[in-house]
């Protein structure tokens, strides 16, 4: 009798056993992310301060001329004067440090824009021979190992003394600029 | 005595298998050997995601990631990332059995959202998969608040068989 109840619960289990292999009814997984949150100069796409006028706070990228930029000499000047032009090449640099580039080139086009009502034109390159702009908006391919170098103008006129802010933005899309 | 308690058992398990069968849920087909790995609905696309230690998938943008080339420590705060093709989910009939199945990929962390093809990005994905349909998923990440260090989370994978609602 004991054999009898042993070879139904075998026959049960195998049944069971092919039931459960043959058919798919549900799937649940849970996968787990990581990201580090680090500097701009640290990040896929840098953004690295080249000139003393260009710093890192709290790890994002100011562009910063004025008396409370810890960069500044005791000496050094606080700010820009009314009704001057001032040009600044090589402010900060954008580079491409994507982990595609590991295994083939994979460019990048950024555009960097500059919005606000201080008349701000940026730059890519040398001043006499800017491989973008000068424009409020400037688009440009970076590639791996080849940081591109970021310029800045000040238009200063008819300006009153004081303190004035603006906004840059940043987009990188993948693939070379059309 | 003994064939009562044999044949009781017996309804009672066949019972059960219709009961739970019949539904939805019962469990995923396993290759052979209940001890192997269970073969994943989702296959991550490098160089963001990998398989960890051979088995589950995970994404990894840090230094510590095992793919990591030496540059590119990780993301910048208050920004938003659009990678396409981290990871690609698939129907493969051999293993599901299943001519029509329905994915679901959900963000379980802060920030993070998911999208196929031109669709806008969510936090809950549904993807409808034919048999052997394979479909490439792309991840956003707002880093908008965070701070700096890392930031984790988990991503819940879903298939049920048939089409998605």
């Amino acid at each position: 009798m004991n054999k009898l109840i042993g070879l139904a619960l075998l026959l049960i289990g195998m049944v069971l056993a092919v039931g459960a292999g043959a058919n798919f009814r549900y799937y649940e997984a849970e996968r787990d992310i990581t990201v580090a949150i680090v500097a701009d100069d640290n990040e896929l796409i840098d953004l690295t301060p080249i000139q003393p006028y260009a710093r890192l706070s709290g790890g994002k990228l100011y562009i910063d001329i004025g008396q409370y930029n810890p960069n500044r000499p005791a000496w050094g000047g606080t700010g820009l004067s009314p009704n001057t032009t001032y040009v600044f090449e090589e402010m900060f640099e954008v580079s491409n440090d994507l982990w595609e580039n590991n295994k083939t080139a994979y460019p990048i086009c950024v555009t960097i824009s500059v919005a606000g009502a201080y008349d701000v034109e940026i730059f890519a390159g040398d001043y006499d021979a800017p491989t973008a702009g000068p424009s409020d908006s400037i688009t440009f391919t970076v590639n791996h190992g080849s940081p591109v170098k970021i310029g800045f103008i000040f238009d200063n006129t008819n300006m009153s003394l004081g303190s004035y802010q603006t906004q840059m933005n940043i987009e990188a899309v993948a693939g070379a600029c059309p | 005595m003994n064939i009562k308690i044999a044949l009781l058992i017996i309804v009672f398990m066949l019972f059960f298998g219709i009961s739970v069968s019949k539904p939805i849920p019962i469990s995923y087909a396993f290759d052979g050997n209940v001890s192997d790995t269970p073969d994943n609905i989702e296959t991550p696309l490098p160089p963001y995601a990998f398989l960890y230690h051979g088995e589950n998938l995970t994404i990894d943008i840090s230094s510590q990631s095992p793919l990591y080339p030496n540059y590119g420590e990780g993301l910048s705060k208050d920004s938003t990332y659009t990678f396409d093709d981290v990871m690609f989910v698939e129907n493969n009939v051999t293993k599901t059995g299943a001519d029509v199945i329905c994915v679901i990929v959900t963000s379980q962390m802060t920030g993070l959202k998911f999208y196929y093809l031109d669709n806008n990005p969510s936090e809950s994905i549904a993807i409808t998969l034919g048999a052997n349909e394979i479909m490439n998923i792309g991840m956003q990440i707002n880093t908008t608040n965070f701070n700096i260090g890392n930031a984790s989370g988990t991503i819940k994978i879903q298939a049920f068989e048939g089409a998605c609602e």
